[in-house]
């Protein structure tokens, strides 16, 4: 059966003015970009608080070194660069100039995954995995329109280094309210499959749930923008209130969500089925993101076809037809 | 009468810088000797450079700030420390120990240490940070930097030299102490770091390169007004001065004296204390 789709809002660059916002509301931040002020949205805040914004242009390593000595002398740092640049070309400097002596200041990481048609060189389909194997860094990964409003606040109480993947252009709206460092959106409840996504996935998930719920059955849907500090009660006693997990993600299915979802199966003794999407030892490619999401199944039908596998349904459930429509969109 | 006194105050700060320099050199093979095995080149190297930041720069009233970027030179900043009274002599003793902030590559948590700067090259980056912060509050205090020769291999020193000119800032001093050693020998055989004076300058610097034992030459750097851009003073220096049995060495990046070689080595410190 093809499945009657929910339509999601999409929303045009939110970060650009919520960082103004934030900005008034805190004097001391800073806004650092490296080069890529309109491509991460900075320019708004570059307008309006010139003398608070520090370009250090395309110099990766210098730009963690500076951030980290701003906050010597008391000020936040928001530093701004693609994902890729921060984790790959910069790691060395996250780890010894930031995260050992635990500087507070915000790494926001563009392009997460697959959301870029510029190539392999700019697909961050790692930097969540990297950012797991920094010790203390906080980790979260905002594609909804309002926790990409609310995550400056979200972090506000964070005294330690975060590392924000998150998503720019249009974005959607997956649930209401500010986000909440360390806690899981609840997007549906149920008890036959525990669907678990976060990034651009989401929105594929969001899909597939919809579809799954028509076909009759029924899910418990938890869309993660938090990966350190994970959610862990309200994960496990989803997984262990449903009868098998699907845990998709726009990244790496090694050190991401997913291997974070299975060490909590291992750490809490949980027993049910687990299926992990989302790349699989591979780089992601040239292409349009629904090109990309559907070649490496991480698209709305991969996780449908992962579910049925997953609690022993026959196959042929479909995704519904407004979803493709709107994908088009990115 | 006047310049008969300031005469008199720099032949004291003179001498105070060449004692310093002295007892840095002497802290420093004694802890070489009882952990048995220390950087002490870069000691030996680096104390005059040391001692004249420590003496006539850095002035902690005003809340000026010392960033050491090869963390390596640990032990120059920790028998600074002892010299300047700041640090008894006793806390050598922890050098090495388990769990002791008294690293051999010490870090931000070590005596004198702001930043954990083992992995070379992140200190200037990061002083240059603090000083931006600083000149953003209207804050008057000094940073200075100190770096090293090997430094200049990495792309991330170059980095910083770029936005050091391009930020335009001068309450920042970068000490360059080009001892000519490296983990595999002289960066002349390793990786050329050579015009180096030429190089920073083409960056848009206030480069001048001095003796880096010669106290008046320090003092001159030190004080002299500022430029219209960050001053780098390159010190050529010798990783073996004041024992000078250590210069045949092949590696005298790390030193474990040999059988024998500490009483010649602790003769030769003797020989050449200041009066």
């Amino acid at each position: 059966m093809i499945a009657v789709q929910q339509e999601i809002v999409m929303v045009p660059c939110p970060y650009g003015e919520a960082l103004v916002d934030y900005g008034r509301r805190h004097p001391d931040m800073l806004c650092l970009s490296g080069d890529l002020s309109y491509y991460t949205e900075t320019e708004p805040f570059r307008a309006e608080f010139p003398g608070r914004f520090i370009n250090v242009g395309m110099a990766e390593a210098n730009l963690m070194g500076i951030a980290a000595g701003l906050t010597r002398e008391g000020w936040r740092p928001v530093v701004h660069t693609f994902g890729t640049f921060a984790t790959r070309r910069a790691l060395d400097q996250v780890h010894m100039s930031i995260a050992v002596a635990r500087a507070p200041l915000r790494i926001m990481g563009f392009l997460p995954g697959l959301t870029t048609q510029a190539g392999v060189t700019h697909q961050a389909i790692d930097d969540v995995a990297i950012m797991r194997a920094v010790p203390g860094m906080i980790i979260l990964d905002v594609v909804d329109a309002a926790e990409i409003a609310s995550v400056h606040d979200a972090l506000n109480a964070i005294d330690g280094p975060a590392y924000v993947r998150i998503a720019r252009g249009e974005v959607p709206v997956l649930a209401e309210g500010p986000m909440v460092v360390g806690k899981a959106r609840v997007l549906g409840t149920g008890d036959d499959l525990c669907l678990i996504s976060s990034s651009v996935a989401s929105t594929e998930a969001v899909d597939a749930a919809t579809a799954l719920r028509q076909a009759g059955v029924s899910v418990q849907h938890l869309h993660i923008n938090s990966i350190r500090p994970l959610d862990g009660d309200v994960i496990a006693n989803a997984i262990a209130s449903t009868k098998a997990t699907v845990v998709v993600e726009n990244h790496l299915v090694t050190g991401g969500l997913g291997s974070a979802v299975c060490e909590l199966f291992v750490d809490r003794g949980l027993a049910r089925p687990v299926v992990r999407l989302g790349l699989q030892d591979s780089y992601g490619g040239p292409g349009s993101l629904h090109y990309l999401l559907t070649k490496h199944g991480i698209d709305a039908q991969s996780i449908i076809r992962a579910a049925e596998g997953a609690l022993g349904l026959v196959p042929g459930i479909q995704v519904g037809a407004q979803a493709s429509a709107r994908r088009s969109l990115w | 009468m006047t310049s008969t006194i300031m005469g008199d105050q720099v032949q004291r700060d003179q001498m105070r810088i060449a004692r310093m320099a002295w007892g840095i050199r002497r802290h420093a093979f004694d802890v070489t000797v009882r952990a048995n095995g220390c950087y002490l080149g870069q000691a030996l190297s680096a104390a005059e450079l040391f001692a004249a930041i420590h003496t006539v720069g850095l002035d902690r009233s005003r809340g000026d700030m010392f960033v050491l970027s090869p963390a390596h030179y640990s032990i120059a900043v920790y028998a600074t420390l002892v010299e300047l009274g700041e640090l008894p002599v006793a806390a050598l003793e922890e050098f090495g120990k388990d769990g002791s902030p008294i690293e051999m590559i010490g870090g931000h948590d070590s005596p004198g240490m702001e930043f954990t700067t083992g992995s070379l090259a992140q200190g200037l980056s990061q002083g240059i940070g603090v000083a931006l912060g600083r000149r953003l509050r209207g804050n008057a205090a000094h940073v200075w930097v100190m770096i090293s020769d090997g430094e200049l291999e990495e792309g991330q020193t170059w980095e910083a030299f770029m936005s050091l000119a391009h930020y335009g800032l001068t309450n920042i001093t970068v000490f360059l102490d080009n001892n000519d050693s490296q983990v595999d020998g002289s960066p002349t055989k390793v990786m050329g770091v050579e015009p180096i004076h030429d190089r920073i300058a083409a960056f848009g610097l206030d480069v001048r390169r001095i003796d880096g034992h010669d106290v008046k030459a320090l003092m001159a750097a030190i004080q002299d007004p500022p430029g219209a851009t960050a001053r780098v003073v390159v010190c050529d220096t010798d990783i073996a001065r004041g024992i000078p049995c250590l210069a045949n060495r092949e590696h005298p990046h790390w030193i474990r004296f040999r059988p024998g070689e500490a009483e010649v080595a602790l003769a030769e410190l003797l020989a050449g204390e200041p009066v």
